[in-house]
């Protein structure tokens, strides 16, 4: 039994160190790839977009503006607006995610990173 | 009262290694459902201020619009994406601090634009903007 015990503590020191711990995502998405190296630095509101354009944040779908608007007025920090990060999937229509960063910056919102993922 | 010699007490069984095994499966099984070993990153999005602030952000600025993955209008001259990237040095050198404002078009996927939006950065590019 304890060869079993070693080869299992060894898997779980193996996921500990070759991965990174990530709450998981409202939906699935698969994020754009990029040569960017900048490492992603975690943001106050973070926004998901879905291939079909649906927003989703904190785990809840955002059905309109006045929802995002809301959330984000929520989030503002000492009077400041919240930064945002937008997890957008690589094949939802670009404009989707430009219209999304016109009521992020109607918010006054300043600081926006789209998440990129590393081309294999 | 009594109490035992200590060296006679601890030869009982220390811990059931059955136990054991179970909370390091489930330990082993909350990290494979956890760790994502994809690496992530970011590109910045420039935010210019809508109005106000003095002269408006958008004055100034190169206008980049992306029609397919591979064709794109810098300034309203279509030019290859492979060429993007020595017309952004070239745009820099001559005036620093441009902002970039790229302009897809509309139901091409966000995959496509990001390309050109690496391109710029590789370029030197760094404030880039999204418009429609």
């Amino acid at each position: 039994m304890t060869p079993l015990v070693s080869v299992i503590f060894l898997l779980i020191i193996f996921f500990l160190v070759a991965g990174t711990v990530r709450a998981p995502s409202f939906w699935d998405i698969d994020h754009p790839q990029s040569s960017s190296e900048a490492p992603v630095e975690a943001m106050a509101v973070t926004i998901y977009i879905d291939q079909e354009g649906r927003r989703a944040v904190a785990g809840r779908e955002v059905k309109n503006r006045f929802q995002l608007r809301y959330l984000l007025d929520e989030n503002r920090q000492n009077g400041e607006p919240p930064s945002v990060e937008i997890h957008a999937d690589g094949r939802v229509d670009a404009h989707e995610v430009v219209k999304l960063m016109e009521e992020i910056r109607a918010a006054k919102v300043e600081q926006v990173e789209l998440i990129t993922e590393v081309t294999p | 009262m009594q109490f035992e010699p200590v060296g006679l007490r601890s030869r009982r069984r220390w811990l059931s290694l059955t136990s054991l095994i179970d909370v390091v499966f489930l330990l082993l099984i909350f990290f494979m459902l956890t760790t994502s070993f994809s690496q992530q990153r970011m590109l910045e999005l420039d935010m210019p201020a809508s109005k106000g602030k003095g002269k408006s952000a958008w004055q100034g600025g190169s206008l980049v619009r992306v029609h397919s993955a591979s064709q794109v209008d810098f300034n309203g001259r279509p030019l290859h994406l492979s060429k993007v990237k020595e017309k952004t040095v070239l745009l820099l050198q001559k005036r620093p601090d441009t902002r970039f404002i790229v302009r897809p078009d509309s139901g091409l996927p966000l995959q496509e634009v990001v390309q050109v939006m690496d391109r710029l950065r590789e370029g030197g590019a760094t404030k880039v903007t999204l418009v429609r």
